[in-house]
């Protein structure tokens, strides 16, 4: 492999001999275009079908109808170029076999999408083609920027893939068919659906992000940094046409649905408008290409949305001579490029001497681009003024200034981009001319240019021709792409009649005005871009405002990212806690305020006026306890609580309970006492906002405790279980006292293992009374506090000798929990 | 009644965890108090409560009252009041120890090596 | 019936419930035979590897999960009802089996253990998908719990393997603190519901939420509050928001290869358990209906209405009205199974992929997939339940292939989180690190690896033509079909921000320059772990091509599951 790659194709200096699979690559292609042609000619649909996973119903179906094909042959014959052209242009690159894979797999994916009749099928071209064209984008991998703009590339028309696959499935769950023909054919089912307004929605955001329509445009113009023969078939010829055939496959059915027509001519008309202004104002070839092509595919969906008979006429012929003249665009681009190093239109000029057949193919590209008859170009625009022409009231004028916009921006940039390169005198379309371009000391003259091959500049030529035999012969391009690709779009056969001279007519009239008006432009460009730039807004438009809204977003969603991970996984056992708690809360009172029933409340509301003493007492006793500072008075609302705890329970007939809660209580307090001023005093260790946010949650799990009571109180059952021990207690455990016979007859076995908690609890308060602590044993004790209380995280060294002892404590407590 | 009590308890399940989320050993201590104060009266309440008599049967009949408290919930309680005096007991001495061994009452200081995010 | 009959009885259910029972049986042998191994001395020079995967692969022959291919498996209870034999079981327990065997393979091929300690870790492994495989085939809930148990255990010792390192004990130490609790929780709800309904057979408490009769009787609270609570030990072991805290910890202190056990093992049983769960109370088996009365809940909004009438019923402990609810309590605790699922995957989900978003640790970016995936899996759940609810008969084919979907996942899945785990096993052997930012331009020296790497990745983000697209097109599917638009779109949606971290992840290892002190780091595909890597890549690959024999038997497998 040559590694004297030094330029940014990757170039060797010496210029190696291409092997022989190199140089016949583009027979594949070819013979794709064949068969296309051959089913064009004979006017035969095909619809193949193979079972592929019958058991969803997803059949690897393809139908080819006139709409297919028509892209069939461009996807393959432009193939046909590229693969003729590319292998020039990377002659001798190191990479370039892992290019023409890619390439390959594209185009095969691409194929694929515009034949395929399968939802899941197309989705999966569909989202290759995407995949593809990032690992294209991102060819030159070196570049910080081509990588920027390739994941930039995937991201938008990535989601919008995902997007469209939701479309799709609900189009087909209202279809009920995966298949798009049957889909097509049950349009009043989809009208009437309810789920036609979001499956309309997430289709238009798939086709726009992949088609380039404003605001999701801005990816289109950076993924220029890819190698030009890529941005030639990916990025103006083919993939980003995939959008336009979805809205004119899905045409038949959905034409007519208010949201669907009005978005795609709102969107179709602003891209083609800020596309068409933007394209004059760049200096980079390529960009002013890929601008261009966003306001050429804008003004395609425009046509397609307006969905009338001339209208797809128009948007079929323009997509057609605009592939054309478009892809001759930007090989001249790509090898002007590589013969002199620069795609700056602030240093090409006079190009002419050195490259004649170029700019021969640039020159009869850029006619067609402006609409000059008889090229294709002019039959498209025509049948487009045509279009707008005959609408009705607003929508007329509104439309054919945005074409008439669109199409003199249009003759500007063939002008910028194929006249001034060869033709030019420098300084010619510069924008400020006090501003040199960047290195213009290093301009190359005429002769300076490198020597081209001819697989760089064949292909322009030919592509070139075309576009003038698509206007030369309007009754075959009529019968052979036209008529099908209407049928299929509009489904219904129609045939269409094509010629070059209407007679003098409106169309004519505006055509004369687009072409003055775009001369205009080209020779006042610094008064136009500077109109342009006024107040901002356009340029805004164009690519400040929805690339900050990318920018922003993937900031937001990186903040929110870290933001929520900081706050949710910050290692501390304590917080998961918090967050589990709260969450439990809130679903438990979730679940009870949507279904407790508030008039029962009555009944529990009946109260005693003594026996509001000790819930309130226990109330106050407890924001003794929260908010005081001084120990002691803690412990004595402490002892507060317990002791009006027993009281309610003398109360409500448990007087057992009582004097077991005032003996233990005082011992409780007892205790406290003893132990609390061997203890610190109480600090205040956390910030206001963490006591807030505890407060907050304690504050919900202390809400779900009391739905919880609410609930079960006000649906209490007898239990079946207590029935037993009233009938028997006497009978069986010769005692009158229910609860102590429960407790030492029925359940002895369970007051046993009570005793033993106690007295595991007592072994233990012993053992670690009498423990003498190393100051290495500490982590031990931790571990076991940690177990039981914090929950806080504490990897210690496990060598400690007292680890033995450590797993026992907290067990012990924790079964008296 | 029901309502007051209900009330009542979640503002002790509440003032327990509360505090049993303080850094401060001694005031996760006074949680774990509360809390088993809050865990007897929740039994209590959910249980049923009843003004009336305490399940006694009289030596009279074999039957008890009319109205009498289940109880099966007062069992429980007992044997939740005696254990929850154990594990208050068990951990106020474990607190101590450990706060005589760390020489903080900050439960931070104990976490050792927490995540870095 | 004396004593004599009861126990002829039982002795007859056992001997025809072993037949069924055969692998899980051959598992327990292995481990016995595995122990014997260690104990006898001079057994201990057969390497304990070989005999458990003979024994799994035994296990796996006899649990056959083939015969799918061929139609449903008649579903059958074994053990008087405590565990379903049925399509679902077959299914699970030939993926774990397979999963198992693919996993002891792994710990041979990236040399995990020492060989004094082999012999733990497989009798480990084998533990845990004895208990896995128990938990896919739980039909009552105090299997369930001690299925849960049995698979948990052997758990959280493989998480505190690497004894030397600090951060595998804190892994393992917080793994089974959570595991506790969350059992314990789940013990408790466990007996409401069985306190409440009467039974813990799953058939049987569906019958009863289905009778009408009983509708006004059963105190809801509990059965909510007990319903709320199981979810917990369940959203642990799917480690689901917000009960997955211990995932990231236990994934990054763990090995990568136990990483990949918990990631797929536990995370298929776990789906097994929640399918087991969310159908079992959702669908009485046996035509606990009556078909022709029931009345259609066409939509959320009628089943709410149904659910507040049914609340209140209860709540009054009037009977008057229960002629009108003539599925019972089922109805809402349908809509309380939907609405709760839902809830928790879209959280889960989201919090997943943007809590993977700003990872620098391989493990830990992996965990957090983990939890995403988690949360895609369980919508289909969701979906067929609302099918369920929908279909007037509650019994519609639509909600058993819901259900397949997410069989298809967890199948695919284990292919793709198996290999990422085994890759960051590879490279931790051989770059010594587990940060992202170390595998920065290992394509230039190991380039085989880093695409196999990379087509997992493209393939857990679920593009096509890969074959976590075919999951994700199974599961959105199922969504579409079960209504649940909101679901779908947050999906989407996360599978959009799911780009970002798994290319940030490509984009280090094939562009960013490699780092200097970096060590020369060559790993061929034609070596041990490579060809390891490449077999567990392929699937993924090639899936695209023929993925009907795996959703037929995934379909077959959940047919008896709803009928």
């Amino acid at each position: 492999m040559d590694d004297s790659t030094t330029d940014d194709t990757g170039r060797g200096n010496d210029r190696p001999r291409l092997g022989v699979a190199e140089s016949l690559l583009a027979t594949i292609p070819l013979i794709a275009f064949l068969v296309a042609a051959y089913l064009t000619v004979t006017g035969r649909t095909l619809r193949l079908v193979w079972s592929w996973v019958p058991s969803l119903q997803v059949e690897a179906s393809f139908q080819l109808d006139g709409l297919s094909l028509l892209f069939c042959l461009l996807i393959s014959g432009i193939g046909v170029m590229i693969f003729v052209y590319a292998p020039g242009y990377f002659r001798g690159h190191r990479d370039r076999w892992r290019l023409y894979t890619w390439l390959l797999l594209f185009m095969a994916a691409m194929l694929g999408l515009v034949t395929a009749d399968n939802v899941i099928m197309l989705f999966v071209c569909w989202e290759l083609t995407s995949l593809t064209s990032y690992l294209l984008i991102g060819f030159k991998h070196e570049s910080e920027k081509a990588r920027a703009a390739a994941l930039q590339a995937l991201l938008i028309t990535g989601a919008g893939g995902l997007c469209l696959l939701a479309g799709l499935l609900l189009l087909s769950r209202i279809a009920e068919s995966q298949e798009l023909s049957t889909i097509l054919g049950a349009a009043d089912a989809l009208k009437q659906s309810p789920l036609i307004t979001p499956a309309i929605i997430l289709i238009l955001l798939g086709a726009f992000t992949k088609s380039a329509q404003f605001p999701f445009h801005f990816w289109l113009p950076n993924a220029m940094e890819a190698p030009t023969p890529v941005s030639a078939y990916l990025h103006s010829a083919t993939m980003v046409k995939a959008g336009v055939y979805l809205v004119a496959r899905l045409s038949p059915a959905l034409t007519g649905v208010p949201l669907w027509d009005n978005l795609i001519v709102a969107a179709g008309g602003v891209t083609a408008v800020v596309g068409g202004a933007y394209a004059v104002r760049q200096y980079d070839l390529k960009r002013i290409l890929a601008f261009s092509t966003i306001s050429a595919l804008g003004c395609l969906m425009l046509l397609l949305g307006l969905g009338t008979k001339l209208a797809i006429e128009g948007a079929m012929l323009f997509l057609l001579s605009h592939a054309l003249y478009k892809a001759t665009l930007f090989l001249v681009a790509g090898a002007v490029d590589l013969g002199t190093g620069t795609r700056d239109i602030r240093r090409l000029y006079g190009l002419f001497a050195s490259y004649p057949l170029l700019a021969a193919a640039a020159i009869l590209a850029a006619c067609s681009k402006s609409g000059l008859p008889p090229f294709g170009g002019f039959l498209a625009k025509e049948v487009v003024y045509e279009a707008t022409t005959t609408l009705s009231g607003w929508a007329t004028w509104a439309t054919t200034i945005v074409a008439l916009l669109a199409n003199a921006c249009f003759v500007a940039v063939g002008g910028l981009a194929a006249v001034h390169p060869f033709f030019g005198k420098p300084g010619e379309p510069s924008v400020v001319p006090h501003e040199s371009p960047p290195g213009s000391s290093q301009l190359p003259a005429g002769g300076a240019a490198r020597l081209l091959g001819w697989r760089l500049v064949f292909p322009p030529v030919v592509l070139g021709l075309l576009g003038i035999v698509l206007g030369v012969l309007p009754s075959v391009t009529a019968l052979y792409f036209i008529s099908p690709a209407m049928s299929a779009v509009m489904g219904q056969d129609i045939g269409v009649k094509l010629s070059l001279w209407h007679g003098f007519n409106l169309p004519l009239l505006l055509s004369v005005l687009t072409v003055a008006a775009g001369v205009g432009i080209y020779v006042q460009r610094r008064r136009f871009v500077a109109w342009v730039d006024a107040g901002g807004i356009l340029r805004y438009a164009a690519e400040g405002g929805p690339q900050a809204a990318y920018r922003g977003s993937l900031a937001l969603l990186k903040f929110t990212a870290t933001w929520q991970t900081r706050i949710l996984q910050n290692g501390r056992l304590r917080l998961y806690l918090i967050t589990v708690l709260a969450s439990f809360a809130g679903l438990v009172i979730a679940a009870f305020l949507y279904r407790v029933e508030y008039t029962q409340f009555g009944k529990l509301l009946n109260l005693r006026l003594y026996e509001l003493v000790f819930p309130v007492l226990i109330l106050a006793a407890l924001a003794m306890a929260v908010t005081s500072t001084s120990r002691l008075a803690a412990v004595c609302a402490l002892g507060v609580i317990g002791f009006a705890l027993a009281m309610l329970f003398v109360l409500f007939g448990a007087p057992d309970l009582a004097m077991t809660q005032l003996a233990i209580e005082t011992l409780t307090v007892i205790l406290f006492v003893f132990v609390i001023y061997r203890l610190p005093r109480f600090a205040t260790l956390s910030s206001r906002g963490v006591r807030i946010r505890d407060a907050v949650v304690s504050l919900a799990v202390g809400g779900m405790m009391t739905v919880i009571v609410l609930a079960a109180t006000s649906a209490h059952a007898p239990s079946r279980v207590s029935q037993f021990f009233v009938d028997n207690s006497l009978a069986i455990a010769k005692g009158r006292n229910m609860v102590n016979v429960i407790l030492v007859d029925f359940r002895g076995v369970d007051t046993l293992g009570e005793i033993t908690v106690i007295a595991v609890a007592a072994l233990g308060i012993f053992s670690l009374m009498r423990l003498r602590l190393e100051p290495s044993q500490v982590p031990a004790e931790a571990a076991a506090d940690r177990t039981e209380t914090t929950l806080a995280a504490n990897g210690e060294d496990a060598s400690s000798p007292s680890e033995q002892a450590a797993p026992d404590k907290p067990s012990a407590t924790g079964r008296g929990e | 009644m029901e309502i007051l009590l209900a009330i009542t308890i979640g503002a002790l399940y509440a003032a327990a965890f509360y505090m049993l989320l303080r850094r401060s050993f001694v005031k996760v201590i006074l949680g774990l108090a509360i809390l088993s104060h809050a865990a007897n009266l929740f039994l209590f309440t959910v249980g049923g409560l009843t003004r009336g008599q305490a399940p006694l049967l009289s030596a009279e009949e074999n039957g008890p009252a009319e109205l009498y408290a289940d109880p099966l919930p007062q069992a429980l309680i007992l044997t939740a009041i005696v254990i929850g005096f154990g594990v208050q007991a068990f951990a106020l001495v474990l607190f101590k120890r450990v706060y005589q061994s760390v020489g903080s009452d900050d439960l931070d200081s104990l976490t050792g090596n927490d995540s870095e995010l | 019936m004396n004593l004599l009959e009861l126990f002829t009885d039982l002795l007859g259910n056992t001997e025809s419930s072993l037949r069924l029972f055969l692998p899980e049986l051959i598992l327990c042998g292995t481990i016995l035979v595995l122990l014997a191994l260690r104990i006898f001395s001079g057994l201990d020079k057969i390497p304990s590897w070989i005999v458990a995967l003979a024994g799994s692969g035994l296990a796996l022959y006899y649990a056959a999960p083939w015969v799918l291919l061929e139609g449903t498996v008649k579903s059958q209870e074994i053990f008087t009802g405590m565990l379903l034999y049925d399509g679902v079981t077959v299914f699970f327990r030939g993926l774990l089996l397979f999963f198992a065997i693919l996993f002891i393979l792994l710990t041979r091929v990236t040399e995990l253990v020492q060989s004094e300690d082999d012999a733990d870790i497989a009798t480990l492994v084998l533990g845990a998908t004895l208990g896995m495989c128990l938990m896919a085939s739980a039909n009552h809930l105090l299997m369930i719990f001690m299925a849960v148990e049995m698979a948990s255990v052997p758990s959280y010792v493989m998480a505190g393997m690497l004894k030397s390192r600090r951060r595998s004990s804190e892994a393992a130490l917080k793994y089974s603190v959570y595991g506790a609790g969350t059992a314990g929780v789940m013990l408790y709800g466990i007996s409401l519901i069985a306190g409440v309904v009467g039974s813990c057979h799953l058939p049987t408490i569906a019958a009863s939420l289905a009778d009408p009769s009983l509708a006004s009787q059963l105190p809801t609270m509990p059965l909510v509050l007990g319903g709320l609570m199981l979810a917990v030990g369940l959203a642990f072991k799917l480690s689901a928001v917000p009960f997955h805290f211990w995932c990231p910890d236990v994934f990054e202190g763990a090995p990568a290869e136990v990483g990949g056990f918990l990631s797929v093992a536990s995370k298929a049983a776990a789906m097994a358990l929640l399918v087991r769960v969310a159908v079992g109370f959702a669908a009485p088996a046996g035509g606990g209906v009556d078909v022709a009365s029931s009345e259609p809940i066409v939509a959320p909004v009628v089943a709410t209405a149904a659910f507040a009438s049914q609340v209140e019923g209860a709540v009054t402990l009037t009977a008057a009205d229960t002629a009108a609810e003539p599925d019972g309590l089922l109805g809402s605790v349908r809509y309380f199974i939907v609405v709760l699922i839902a809830l928790v995957s879209a959280i889960t989900c989201t919090f997943g992929n943007l809590a993977a978003y700003g990872q620098t640790n391989i493990k830990r970016l992996l965990a957090y997939s983990t939890i995403a995936h988690a949360g895609y899996m369980m919508m289909p759940v969701a979906a067929a339940i609302h099918i369920l609810g929908e279909a007037a008969a509650g019994y519609s084919a639509a909600a058993g292939d819901a259900v397949a979907s997410v069989l298809l996942y967890t199948a695919i899945y284990l292919f793709m989180n198996l290999g990422a785990f085994a890759i960051v096993a590879i490279l931790r052997n051989n770059v010594g690190s587990e940060e992202i930012r170390d595998y920065a331009g290992l394509v230039q020296t190991s380039p085989g690896l880093v695409i196999c790497f990379a087509l997992i990745l493209f393939s857990l983000i679920g593009l096509p033509p890969l074959a976590g697209f075919v999951g994700k097109y199974a599961i959105f599917y199922a969504l579409v079909e079960g209504n649940l638009i909101s679901l779908l779109i947050v999906g989407g949606l996360n599978t959009a921000v799911s780009l970002f971290f798994y290319l940030r992840v490509i984009k280090v290892m094939t562009i960013d320059p490699p780092p200097e002190d970096r060590g020369p780091v060559s790993l061929s595909l034609i070596s041990l772990p490579g060809i390891y890597v490449t077999l567990i890549t392929a699937p993924v690959l090639l899936l695209i091509i023929q993925w009907d024999g795996l959703v037929r038997m995934a379909q077959a497998a959940c047919r008896a599951l709803v009928q």
